[in-house]
């Protein structure tokens, strides 16, 4: 399935970020996209779209939020059945070593660090992309 | 898997444990699962802190006095802090101040272990990554292009054009202080047309997170400098949004607060930074 037809899910506290994600998400042609502002209002959406037979196929989601923050977002994801291979992109603020290593240890398919241009999203998002669709 | 008894963080040579409800059998039993794990490979120095224990239960004495036999053994330090009076007692009584080698902070603690604390002042050294992350920032995020005034502190009673800005808290082992990304209205709005391409007249509750998102990424990279590059452990935090008719950002603080403004091509703002250091 092309990255465009997937179903994105963007998870930031800050509507500015998740505004920025979503935009360039429509710009590489993305058109299914929902947002959740924490981890815990993404956490229902994922479980309720799992339930529906409808499962997001791509998140997109902030490390640093005030309920459930985005690595513990990551490692239910891994632990769910459904979403245990789902696409999964940390967008952060946070660059230290050990919080990307937590981050790899946990699963993520590739780790974004604020502030980032259109071009470093697409390439981190495509990367992501093609680890768990390989081949597309 | 998170931890029920505790929230534990690990930066650098240290691993705090902080003690989340009483600290009783639950404990005892994670502590040797831990320590297990800890052991394989060791941080330099353990520190357990009890601001929110409330009580400690003997049964947790012979875990704890376990992981501190083989911490020794292996080089490392095991340290208790925020341990309130009646706690020390009970450590006293049952004669383990060996043990739970109970220190008045963090800072001490790893004093103790004889670890060099970066000793902050707000110099180059400290401030200098927050003008490189706000230009970064501004320029990649925001594109907008940014040129960096002249440092200066702020003078009793000065107040500067402001009508919305973003406030973090600094919280770190040797100080506590706060950052504050200020904007006047035009230049806020400017820079959020050049984020998003959206045309506001005025700052509404649906735009105004843009200055805690843009401060929340200056912080991040500058805590990642300061940490990783020069000896700080400050801690993650969380901005607010502080909005209104030329705000005046009154640290509560007994040092100085320094100012730096910035040039851009979508108008002035600048950033304050205060700080007590311990």
């Amino acid at each position: 399935m092309a990255m465009t037809e997937l179903k994105f899910l963007v998870v930031d506290d800050m509507m500015t970020m998740r505004k920025i994600v979503s935009q360039q998400l429509r710009a590489m042609g993305v058109v299914t996209i929902e947002e959740a502002n924490d981890g815990t209002v993404a956490w229902n959406k994922m479980e309720e779209a799992a339930k529906l037979n409808k499962p997001f196929q791509f998140i997109v989601s902030d490390w640093n939020m005030p309920e459930m923050k985005g690595i513990d977002l990551l490692k239910k994801a891994r632990a769910h059945p459904t979403y245990k291979t789902v696409a999964f992109l940390l967008v952060t603020a946070e660059s230290e070593m050990d919080q990307v290593k937590e981050a790899v240890a946990s699963g993520v398919d590739n780790y974004l660090v604020k502030p980032f241009t259109p071009q470093s999203f697409q390439e981190k998002l495509m990367a992501a992309y093609q680890r768990r669709f390989p081949g597309k | 898997m998170a931890s029920p008894n505790f929230e534990i963080t690990q930066k650098e040579q240290v691993t705090i444990i902080k003690c989340l409800k009483e600290f009783g059998q639950s404990a005892a039993d994670e502590i040797e699962n831990l320590s297990a794990e800890w052991l394989k490979k060791p941080s330099k120095i353990y520190v357990f802190d009890f601001q929110e224990a409330g009580s400690v239960s003997n049964v947790t004495f012979k875990p704890m006095a376990t992981l501190n036999r083989s911490l020794k053994k292996v080089e490392s330090f095991l340290f208790s802090i925020n341990v309130s009076k009646d706690i020390e007692r009970q450590i006293k009584m049952a004669g383990l101040d060996d043990v739970f080698n109970v220190k008045t902070d963090l800072s001490a603690a790893m004093a103790g272990a004889g670890v060099k604390v970066a000793k902050p002042t707000l110099d180059a050294n400290f401030i200098n990554p927050f003008i490189q992350s706000t230009q970064k920032t501004i320029q990649t995020q925001a594109n907008t292009q940014v040129n960096a005034g002249r440092l200066r502190l702020k003078q009793p009673g000065e107040v500067f054009e402001t009508d919305i800005a973003g406030v973090i808290s600094l919280t770190s082992n040797v100080f506590t202080g706060a950052i504050a990304l200020c904007f006047p209205q035009e230049t806020f709005l400017a820079m959020y047309s050049n984020m998003l391409g959206e045309r506001h007249t005025v700052i509404t509750p649906e735009i105004e997170d843009a200055a805690g998102e843009l401060l929340n990424i200056i912080f991040g990279q500058a805590k990642a400098e300061l940490n990783q590059n020069k000896g700080y452990v400050i801690e993650r935090a969380i901005p607010t949004v502080v909005r209104g008719k030329n705000i005046n950002i009154h640290h509560m603080s007994r040092s100085l607060s320094v100012v730096l403004p910035f040039e851009t091509s979508a108008g002035k703002f600048h950033i304050e930074i205060s700080a007590d250091f311990v």
